[in-house]
């Protein structure tokens, strides 16, 4: 299986030079399709988003991508991404915090 | 190999240069445009001697990727140019100058096919500025397969490809050998067209092996870098260099680290000017803070025999140099403000 | 179950009894197993909360040898040696089970390759696009790591969701459900002993009567 990358043309560059052929750089309002179609795509095995990407997309969506395992969703960014949030809510105390 | 008779016409190439030196932009405009968004940038450029190429892909691209491509095509058109407007010895060596864009675009394609990229990709990704023109790279891309495009090449005498080299390129999709090879063969070449007889060729032959010094010393310093043995460091050297022969470069290889390799530097004459560059590294230990101060004083010693003989292969030379610097700065404002480079960073990129 | 449709009768009591000693066993058990993949998840989430601070790390670093290599060697010459590139990281996801739950273990082909086995010539390529080269891979390598971590994570959350809900179940409906049916048939029963212990005493008293008489 392969990993995919989605995002902006700037997010997505470097990771073509790793080496990574599934890389999506699309246009904002493309974004929400193409992660879509990746998310139902079989040969992908991790899907790397932009988190501040994941920010603005649609709460079912996100809950959606946070909970799939194949693929499964890694935000990349410098933020902490959506992760948190989901143990928030089955924890019910943010166990995530960084010191 | 002399394709041409003649020693060249150079009252006349000379004027033309002189004439296109004026549309350089001057160093106060840098500044100016580092205080400008990227919309900026673009519009300004369209007001410059870039305003033919900013509007013909201003369909397709925008912000940073148009000044790229709009100033990438300016290259290729101006180098065009110079090729076209000189003649016989002259042409030459230009035309050997210039070869180091046949190998960019050659591999480019290579690259792209084996990779499996559209035609249109790998056609907006070439810079047809070498002695290869814009519509035999079409050629090349547009053909089905490997084998057809390597056999192309293989009769372009100047590449001198080998039947080994086409085979990891076909069978393997290996293309580094034949990488490697280009890059070599065109310094071989280059320095092969230029009589050391005459004084201005002496200096453009000089100038030409320290290029070859940096380009031994960037390929020693980042493959110490990451230790790689020394066995496999020596084919990549090219031999010719003014000041590192391939002797001095095999000790450097052998003896020590990245740091012997920067205090042997240190008394070089291509560092003279750029000890900020030397402490800087110390500081952030970034290689190619290292290898850009070096591509800096290449070009700073460019600037030097530039007038020393006004009608001669020099000054033409200098040109296709300053027109790559002021193309080069351009994007390096142009991408650096887009991927929100600080000021700081952007200045220590720029060539001045 | 309806507690009116029970037939009080004393093998369904002694059936309710073992019933509520297994559940109870269960809840134990349960109780055991949900304390157990919490400690699981806390042990996970320590090491998937460094990883997502080093790709935050990894990511900066990337993004300013990439913006580097980008303004000095231009986005098409980026490009271009990307296509060069001849390794290319695979993934496989095998599973395996942790306390019940099937988790994946991820494993990648090489990622970080040696500068002379990556796919483009060394002497024409700029050393700043090895640098972003260098910095994606290593960036890579810990996506990939984090893949792995932050799915068992997933799945340890959802099974310890759901085992928390089989617990309280247990607690607060099947076990005192099944002790009020303990308790219904325990009554019952016990009326009907005093019935029949009564209607007892009714015949002997009536025997004993006949035979005075």
């Amino acid at each position: 299986m392969e990993i995919a990358v989605v995002g902006s043309e700037e997010f997505v560059v470097g990771f073509r030079l790793a080496g990574i052929r599934k890389v999506y750089g699309v246009e904002p309002d493309k974004l929400q399709e193409t992660i879509l179609q990746l998310l139902e795509e079989k040969s992908v095995g991790i899907l790397a988003v932009h988190s501040k990407d994941i920010e603005r997309l649609p709460q079912p969506l996100r809950d959606r991508m946070m909970a799939s395992v194949d693929p499964v969703v890694i935000p990349v960014g410098e933020e902490e991404g959506d992760m948190r949030d989901k143990i928030r809510r089955a924890m019910g105390i943010d166990l995530y915090k960084t010191k | 190999m002399r394709l041409f008779g003649g020693k060249g016409n150079y009252a006349y190439a000379c004027a033309r240069v002189k004439a296109r030196k004026s549309f350089l932009l001057s160093k106060d405009t840098y500044s100016r445009m580092m205080v400008m968004d990227i919309h900026e940038i673009g519009r300004f450029l369209g007001e410059t001697q870039y305003r033919e190429e900013m509007s013909l892909y201003g369909g397709k691209y925008s912000g940073a990727s148009l000044v790229e491509v709009a100033v990438t095509r300016s290259l290729a058109s101006t180098y065009s140019d110079v090729l076209a407007f000189t003649t016989g010895h002259l042409r030459e060596m230009v035309g050997n100058y210039l070869r180091r864009w046949d190998t960019f675009n050659v591999k480019t394609i290579l690259r792209g096919k084996v990779s499996k990229a559209s035609n249109d990709e790998i056609i907006d990704t070439l810079v047809p500025a070498g002695a290869f023109s814009e519509e035999y790279l079409k050629t090349l891309v547009a053909m089905p397969s490997l084998q057809e495009i390597t056999d192309s090449l293989m009769k372009q005498p100047a590449l001198r490809l080998t039947l080994e080299m086409q085979r990891d390129v076909v069978e393997l999709g290996k293309l580094a050998p034949m990488e490697d090879h280009l890059d070599k063969m065109l310094y071989y070449d280059l320095l092969d067209v230029i009589e050391p007889t005459k004084n201005p060729e002496r200096l453009l032959r000089d100038f030409i092996r320290r290029e070859v010094d940096v380009t031994n010393l960037k390929v020693l310093l980042k493959l110490k870098a990451e230790r790689i043995p020394e066995d496999r460091i020596q084919r990549y050297l090219i031999p010719g260099g003014f000041e590192y022969g391939l002797d001095k470069l095999k000790t450097l290889a052998q003896g020590g680290d990245v740091s012997t390799i920067v205090a042997e530097l240190e008394k070089s004459s291509l560092f003279e000017e750029s000890r900020p560059a030397l402490e800087r590294y110390r500081a952030d230990a970034h290689m190619s803070t290292l290898t850009i101060a070096l591509d800096k004083s290449l070009i700073g010693q460019s600037e030097k025999f530039a007038h020393f003989y006004p009608l001669s292969v020099l000054p033409i030379v200098n040109y296709m140099i300053r027109k790559k610097v002021e193309v080069d700065n351009i994007r390096i404002i142009a991408r650096g403000k887009e991927s929100g480079l600080s000021s700081k960073v952007i200045e220590e990129l720029l060539v001045m | 179950m309806a507690v009116r449709e029970i037939q009080p009768t004393r093998s369904e009591l002694l059936e309710t009894t073992r019933k509520i000693r297994l559940t109870k066993n269960g809840h134990k058990i349960l109780k055991l197993k949900r304390d157990g993949l919490i400690l699981e998840f806390f042990n996970i989430l320590d090491q998937a909360k460094n990883l997502r601070q080093e790709i935050a790390g990894l990511y900066k670093t990337a993004k300013e040898t990439i913006a580097i290599a980008s303004a000095v060697d231009g986005v098409i010459a980026v490009r271009s040696a990307a296509y060069a590139l001849t390794v290319h990281p695979e993934i496989q996801l095998r599973s395996r089970n942790l306390m019940g739950v099937v988790v994946p273990e991820i494993t990648s082909s090489r990622i970080v390759a040696p500068l002379d086995e990556r796919g483009y010539g060394i002497i024409g390529t700029s050393p700043r696009i090895d640098e972003a080269a260098d910095a994606y891979e290593k960036l890579v390598e810990t996506v990939v790591k984090a893949a792995e971590l932050e799915t068992t994570m997933k799945k340890l959350l959802e099974e310890i969701e759901r085992t928390k809900r089989r617990v309280n179940a247990l607690e607060f409906k099947v076990l005192p459900e099944l002790e009020e049916i303990e308790r219904f048939i325990r009554f019952r029963l016990e009326e009907l002993e005093r019935d029949n212990i009564f209607r007892l005493k009714r015949i002997k008293n009536k025997t004993a009567a006949k035979t005075e008489a």
